[in-house]
């Protein structure tokens, strides 16, 4: 150690220098493998349960409720979408702080399903449907990601009709619950839904809208009995609708079907729309 | 006797007003409250929720953070500096005392939330441009102030047997379990052993339990508690307050000096 | 009817492990417009005499009187003035905001208040840093706020614990001249001192405590004896005692 005290200023000025050099290298390597791995995988690895953070709210509910939304706002913009991120953990902490504070439902059920935790957005969504009994947006939201996302039309179809029976809901509700009730099969109760509308709305768009549904409907109906007519014919179903037009049973697809997928069931010959 | 607790009110108001801590403990909250307009900000459009929500806790804090560091020292520096001595020599009575020095500080800390409501408030009609909602979040802050008065009493008591440190310490522990009610009774029915239940139902009376005062959840979505609620939380102030009061006569009293 | 009567009193103090008897069979007896120096040295238990005296603590046993009743009863207090030792006061307040302050306490009208104040701040030579906080008052001014506060209500008798203490010459002389005149208007003035040379001037009757005992009592003359100054025969006095003692 003395031998060192004993060296000229240069060499010892020059060594830390040196040392320094090392310092920055090494971090700077360190944050350039890191960078990589977070990439992957959330960095952040704990968020309180939330239970345990309302046990410990102490009568700042609210304002811990704001808090933490603020930083799941943030921590969406880092790393919310990852496939384990605490994404769900935020929404839960705020809205069992606040459990009426709308937004982050709402958040959720856009967020969520995204990432694949639809299961997850209905757990925050039946929270707040008993919360906030008066929001629409709630269940309206999670029926419509239900049907964009897992095709679940019987899911989409029980949240929208709670969003049908809450108060100032938009006049379309009704017209997405036929069209979701024709996409589930179900083309007589979709008719008769789009019927409904058709006699009651005041609105002239989605009058025009209904009429229109109605004799896509009636085509499918249509289409469905020439599939019956061609199985009494040739004894088997059809493969595809095509079969229809080149065995003459039927001119053309009516334009209004056209762009529908339909799948024939081989063994009872009901029409699936993709 | 009413001219001397006004005496000690007055000199305690005097005293603690002066006191540089308040000073710093204002500008934490009108700091919590200004924050709140930046993070109103990045909060997705819920700025107006963000702000009034900083701002009732900024009040409340405000008054918690008071009666801690100043309600604390209240009495011991008293002792400790023999001011008491001398005020205790006088014709007064402890009783005259204690309520004196309730009185003043529950008169700062009144003084000191109307101020910080009063910019609160400002913050708010500049940034929603009415005067909507106003009243119902006075009630909550009125509410929050009739809290801090108990607080203030507990404070009183532990002071004039502990010191400043152990009296907050003390002060906000009760603070804490006053406000973790709900756990304390989600404990008690998860009991199955009948005198443990018995135990900490009694530990729950005996607690203060302050969630009663906080309509800071509720006033945000305009609604409030039904009048009998109101009522009864009022009561129930009065009675633990003049318990306490009792107490720390009882305590004063006995202390040798 | 004496001023002041302490009985066979006796004061102990309890603590967790032990107990300490700080004042033991204390007897003295003062008459009105006497005053009594009360010496002796540190943890004699002199402030704890003063403390019984002015109701702030009860004794163990034994009784103590001032001016004919207990001294926790309010009456007595509207009679007395008590002055703690090295007072130090509300540091925020000005002197004469706590002159007032006290004086509400006492419950003095408000012109009366006023015109009180005034005459007390000038005789103790305050009235210039009246509106000065007590915090940066010196020690000597401090002494002085202690004394004028203590004569608010015009009081029959006087307790005064050191109050001497930390005066610089001039100070004590101002103090002591006050003393005088107070004694001249016949109160009653009671006060503990280790200022032995001040004592000689101004007491009629001095008594000597040391551990809780009282150990002599007479007039300043009886005491000195054949020595020179009060200071030498007390210093004789309790070195006898202790060696009689142990």
């Amino acid at each position: 150690m003395r031998i060192f005290f004993r060296l000229s200023s240069v060499f010892q000025i020059t060594a830390l220098a040196v040392l320094f050099l090392v310092v920055f290298w090494s971090q700077t390597g360190y944050n350039h493998f890191f960078k990589d791995r977070r990439l992957h995988y959330p960095a952040q690895v704990f968020l309180a349960p939330a239970t345990l953070v309302e046990s410990s709210s102490f009568g700042f509910r609210n304002f811990l409720a704001d808090v933490f939304w603020i930083q799941s706002v943030q921590y969406l913009i880092i790393e919310g979408l990852l496939k384990n991120s605490f994404m769900f953990q935020y929404l839960d902490i705020v809205t069992t702080l606040d459990p009426r504070f709308e937004y982050p439902y709402l958040f959720a059920n856009l967020i969520l399903p995204r990432k694949g935790s639809i299961d997850e957005a209905r757990f925050l969504t039946d929270r707040g449907i008993e919360a906030i009994p008066s929001s629409w947006q709630i269940p309206f939201y999670l029926g419509v990601q239900y049907k964009v996302f897992s095709k679940d039309y019987e899911q989409a179809l029980k949240y929208m009709n709670i969003a049908a029976s809450k108060p100032g809901k938009p006049d379309y509700v009704d017209s997405l619950i036929a069209s979701y009730t024709l996409r589930s099969g179900d083309q007589t109760s979709a008719r008769e839904l789009f019927d409904a509308i058709y006699k009651t709305t005041t609105n002239e768009f989605i009058k025009q809208s209904a009429k229109a549904w109605i004799q896509e409907i009636d085509h499918i109906g249509l289409i469905q009995s020439l599939v019956f007519g061609y199985k009494r014919l040739y004894g088997v179903y059809p493969q595809t609708i095509d079969d229809l037009i080149t065995r003459k049973l039927i001119g053309k697809i009516p334009d209004d079907i056209k762009s529908f997928r339909f799948i024939i069931n081989q063994e009872t010959g009901m029409l699936i729309i993709e | 006797m009413f001219n001397r607790v006004l005496a000690i009110a007055l000199n305690t108001f005097r005293e603690s007003i002066r006191d540089r801590i308040l000073f710093v403990v204002a500008v934490f909250a009108l700091f919590i409250i200004g924050s709140s307009l930046f993070l109103g900000s990045i909060s997705l459009d819920q700025d107006i929720k963000i702000i009034k929500d900083f701002g009732l806790t900024a009040i409340f804090l405000l008054q918690i953070f008071i009666i801690i560091f100043v309600g604390a020292n209240l009495i011991y520096k008293e002792v400790e500096r023999k001011t008491f001595f001398l005020i205790l020599s006088k014709p007064i009575k402890k009783s005259e005392v204690i309520m004196g020095k309730w009185l003043g500080l529950s008169l700062t800390i009144f003084l000191m939330t109307a101020l910080t409501s009063l910019m609160f408030f400002g913050v708010l009609f500049i940034k929603i441009g009415t005067l909507n909602g106003i009243p119902y979040l006075i009630l909550a802050i009125l509410l929050g102030f009739i809290e801090a008065t108990l607080i203030i009493m507990i404070s009183i008591l532990f002071s004039g047997f502990t010191s400043p440190i152990l009296s907050s310490v003390y002060t906000v522990s009760l603070f804490l379990i006053g406000h973790s009610s709900s756990v304390v009774l989600g404990i008690i029915d998860r009991q199955d052993n009948v005198i443990i239940k018995y135990i900490f139902s009694v530990l729950y009376y005996i607690f203060p339990n302050l969630e009663k005062f906080n309509i800071r959840n509720d006033v945000l979505y305009n609604s409030i508690p039904v009048f009998q609620t109101l009522a009864l939380t009022v009561v129930y102030a009065l009675a633990y307050g003049a318990a306490l009061f009792l107490i720390a006569k009882f305590i004063f009293d006995r202390r040798e000096y | 009817m004496s001023a002041i009567e302490i009985k066979e009193v006796v004061k102990t103090y309890f603590n967790r492990r032990d107990s300490s008897t700080v004042v033991d069979k204390l007897s003295i007896g003062v008459e009105r417009g006497e005053v009594f120096g009360f010496l002796g040295p540190n943890g004699a238990g002199k402030t704890t005499t003063m403390k019984m005296l002015v109701g702030l603590t009860r004794p163990t046993s034994g009784a103590l009187k001032v001016l004919g009743e207990k001294p926790d009863a309010p009456e007595v207090k509207k009679k007395i003035g008590f002055m703690p030792e090295s007072s130090s006061f509300y540091l925020y307040l000005s002197g004469k905001e706590f002159l007032s302050f006290i004086a509400d306490i006492f419950g003095l009208s408000k012109d009366k208040k006023e015109e009180k104040i005034n005459k007390l701040l000038h005789e103790v030579n305050l009235y210039e840093a009246r509106d000065v906080q007590i915090r940066k008052y010196s020690k000597g001014m401090g002494q002085r706020l202690g004394l004028a506060q203590a004569l608010i209500n015009d009081p029959e008798v006087l307790f005064l614990d050191e109050p001497l203490d930390g005066l610089d010459p001039m100070g004590r002389a101002e103090a002591k001249e006050l003393l005088i005149k107070l004694k001249k208007a016949e109160k009653t003035i009671f006060f503990n001192s280790h200022i032995l040379s001040d004592v000689e001037d101004i007491c009629d009757r001095v008594g000597i405590i040391d551990k809780g005992h009282l150990i002599a009592v007479g007039t300043v003359k009886e005491i000195k004896g054949d020595f020179l100054t009060l200071e030498e025969a007390f210093v004789n006095i309790i070195k006898k005692e202790r060696i009689k003692n142990s």
